[in-house]
């Protein structure tokens, strides 16, 4: 195409927070980016780019924000945006559930002037709870195009396409005055001329908009008399707004106000049962997605026996290549390959968790106590996202405004078991554990990192004001709570294939990347080269590389009754949690089955038990350790990487002691 | 200084109904919360978080900090609580 033809636009996708911005980009884009059933996933700016006929299009996806003030630094990041960045157009992304809340944010925008499409999303989950927006109403009463849409099933994007290259064209006109402020008009105009700038950036810097500091300086004079007439601006343009937000509505929607709160809310919010009722919920979900899955995990086991690798490597003459092949490369790939039920059943349970809005019902209950403990509500989401991986979650913390709260949280992500250790405790406790128990797994770990987070966050808040000399206090949350659902739609499935196929694709490479490190460990010593028989050989083993790195750490193990090969196993851990059992398999000079028999037959439930706890979190994985470091700084990272070990130990041994008393 | 009866958000018990006295963080302006403005509370926990329902039926949640600064004078407060309230002993949980 001729490169004059080619326009460039660049659009903002704002919107409130968790009403699917993040979606309607994916949608748009066809690219995956993580959603969640949350507020505060976007914590920063993501940027796609859209080809729509001669039109190339940026879309920024900012973080959520209900109104122009900001707080928080993420909407800080999107109001800024908003307010000074070079933007053609908006795309106000608002709830069919929140429609007072939506209108109050928009006319925020349309005050600015710049052309807008409004995407009334949700608009499925409005119409089951019987809200019914008359939408040509509200197109007329706000002179905007309004999409009614459900992002996640993909209704109404292609008439934001067709919009969205219309934006910039006459056709979408903005009304900047659909307010009326009364006695702040005569301001406002005189705010706009002195300024030369769009009456909502006006209105903004008469409410005293923080982010507007220098305009409020050049018309300091004029604010100090609007002040003087009117009282407390801010106070005043707010009522305004919800004056005008709450018409629109009473015209528009044709129901009673009731609230917006399932039966099931009533428990899982319940200050008492609450959080007993959120853990069953997880309990029964694991528990049916394990025993689903357990089929289909032997059917795997039993495909990868089917293959005859020593009969196809008889030909392979030299004895070092056939070792690497079977044991390095081969036992590796299988471990790979057995992996896929359990990623899949974790990655479904992680995605659920997330998008189901159980999330929030989880921390509301909790919160309080752990408040006593020192953490921060907001940060509670931060550790509960860590699920999914520590790293994206440690990262995140950036959103926090407080950085006392910020620092507690990065400090404690490390303390929460990710998607790789699940994998981990998932595989030792199928093994240990009976079948109708496998989903204890997902108890477990959580139960003990609780603790651990307990006990942690005691001891090292204290340490903050020792280390860190800037401290800043705490800043109030609130958000609105967002719905309970059952979240069964392409993007929870693609979400999931997501999670699966990148722990997969990453976790295959490195674990057959170490395999290779630890096959060259276990057939070589300070002597040199022993031979792929150290392998098979307990005697020759002893004189490997791998054994004197097991050795240093066994005695610590011993009292738990477990093996060296796996307490060295558990050393190489700290690369990557992933690498655990493809170096367990290695050690044994094994396959996957091989590994299932070994620590079957290794391991007595109470060392198992002491060995999952000690997984959850003895070390974070490097790319963790990095993150944490940016956050809360090397002194911090180090202090709280060698806390996580002890505690992993302590706790370890006192799983041990009461699972001998029990069983 | 805090007007007679107006007590933090998260000392009444759910169920209470409340109006709006006075806001000591701005936020809450943007979810709806205002000076005026009626809610119901529908969960509470003693100096904890609380969920608050608006005019137009949105729960929003508070967390310890935000509820401890919202001050409300109280409407109605349920039955069961109202006796142990107004003596102020114990935890009216």
């Amino acid at each position: 195409m001729d490169d004059k033809s080619v326009r460039r636009i660049k659009i903002g996708i704002v919107g409130l927070p968790n009403s699917g911005k993040s979606t309607i980009v994916s949608n748009l884009s066809g690219l995956f980016i993580r959603t969640a059933n949350y507020p505060g996933t976007t914590v920063s700016i993501n940027t796609v780019n859209l080809a729509i006929r001669n039109l190339r299009i940026q879309l920024v996806d900012l973080p959520g924000i209900y109104g122009l003030s900001s707080e928080m630094p993420d909407e800080e990041v999107a109001t800024r945006e908003i307010l000074r960045g070079n933007y053609d157009g908006f795309i106000v992304v608002g709830s069919a559930l929140s429609l007072a809340q939506t209108i109050y944010l928009l006319v925020q925008l349309l005050e600015l002037g710049k052309p807008l499409i409004l995407v009334l999303n949700m608009m499925d989950l409005a119409r089951k709870q019987g809200i019914n927006i008359n939408v040509e109403a509200m197109r007329r009463r706000l002179g905007i195009p309004i999409i009614p849409s459900v992002a996640a099933s993909g209704v109404g994007m292609d008439e934001l396409r067709k919009l969205i290259a219309e934006i910039t064209q006459s056709s979408i006109v903005v009304n900047t005055k659909v307010i009326d402020y009364g006695p702040l008009e005569k301001y406002i105009d005189a705010v706009s001329a002195r300024l030369n700038a769009p009456r909502g950036l006006a209105i903004e810097v008469l409410r005293g908009n923080d982010l507007l500091k220098e305009e409020r300086l050049k018309a300091n004079d004029i604010v100090s008399k609007a002040i003087e007439e009117i009282g407390q601006i801010d106070v005043f343009v707010a009522r305004k707004r919800w004056d005008f937000a709450s018409s629109i509505t009473k015209d528009v929607v044709a129901r009673g106000i009731q609230v917006n709160l399932s039966k099931l809310d009533y428990i899982l919010l319940n200050p008492r049962v609450g959080i007993f009722a959120s853990l069953a919920i997880l309990f029964t979900l694991a528990e049916v997605i394990f025993l689903v899955l357990n089929p289909l995990v032997n059917y795997v086991s039993e495909l990868l026996s089917m293959i005859p690798i020593g009969e196809l490597m008889v030909n392979v003459g030299n004895p070092l290549i056939r070792s690497f092949i079977m044991n390095a490369v081969w036992n590796s790939t299988s471990i790979v390959l057995s992996f896929i039920p359990y990623v899949f059943g974790v990655a479904l349970i992680i995605a659920f968790i997330e998008d189901s809005g159980l999330i929030i019902r989880l921390t509301f209950p909790l919160e309080r106590w752990l408040r006593r403990i020192g953490l921060p509500s907001r940060g509670l989401i931060y550790l509960i996202a860590g699920v999914g991986c520590n790293v994206p979650a440690t990262s995140s913390t950036v959103a926090i405004p407080s950085s006392t709260d910020r620092l507690i949280t990065a400090l404690m992500i490390p303390y929460i078991p990710c998607m790789a250790r699940l994998l981990v405790i998932s595989l030792i406790a199928a093994v240990i554990l009976p079948s109708q128990l496998t989903g204890m797994v997902m108890i477990l770990p959580f139960v003990t990192s609780l603790i651990g987070v307990m006990v942690m966050s005691r001891l090292l808040l204290p340490l903050l004001t020792h280390i860190r000399v800037k401290l800043t206090a705490r800043v109030p949350y609130a958000y609105e709570l967002p719905q309970l659902i059952i979240p069964i739609n392409r993007f929870f499935v693609k979400k999931v294939w997501h999670y699966t196929y990148e722990f997969l694709v990453r976790a295959g490479i490195l674990i057959v990347a170490f395999s290779a490190l630890m096959w060259v460990l276990s057939i070589s010593g300070p002597s040199g080269l022993i031979g792929p028989e150290a392998l098979t050989n307990p005697t020759l083993i002893r004189s490997t590389w791998f054994s004197l790195i097991g050795d240093l750490i066994s005695p610590i193990f011993k009292p738990l009754n477990i093996p060296w090969q796996l307490s060295a196993s558990l050393m190489y851990g700290y690369v990557f949690k992933e690498v655990i059992l493809s170096s367990m398999a290695v050690l044994y000079g094994t396959s996957e089955e091989g590994v299932i028999n070994v620590l079957h037959s290794a391991l007595q439930l109470p060392s198992a038990l002491a060995l999952i706890t000690f997984i959850t979190f003895y070390s974070p994985c490097i790319a963790t350790l990095v993150t944490e470091t940016r956050i809360v700084g090397v002194k911090l990272a180090l202090i709280n990487t060698a806390a996580q070990l002890l505690l992993a130990l302590a706790l370890s041994y006192i799983v041990y002691a009461i699972a001998l008393l029990v069983v | 200084m805090n007007q007679v009866g107006d007590v933090r958000v998260n000392e009444l018990p759910s169920g209470s109904v409340a109006r709006v006295s006075r806001l000591l963080i701005g936020r809450l302006r943007d979810l709806g919360i205002m000076e005026g403005s009626l809610i119901r509370i529908l969960f509470s926990t003693p100096n904890g978080p609380a969920v608050v329902e608006t005019w137009d039926g949105r729960p929003i949640v508070l967390d310890s900090d935000a509820a401890s600064n919202l001050l409300v004078t109280p409407l109605s407060i349920p039955q069961r609580h109202r006796r142990r309230y107004r003596h102020g002993y114990g935890s009216w949980r």
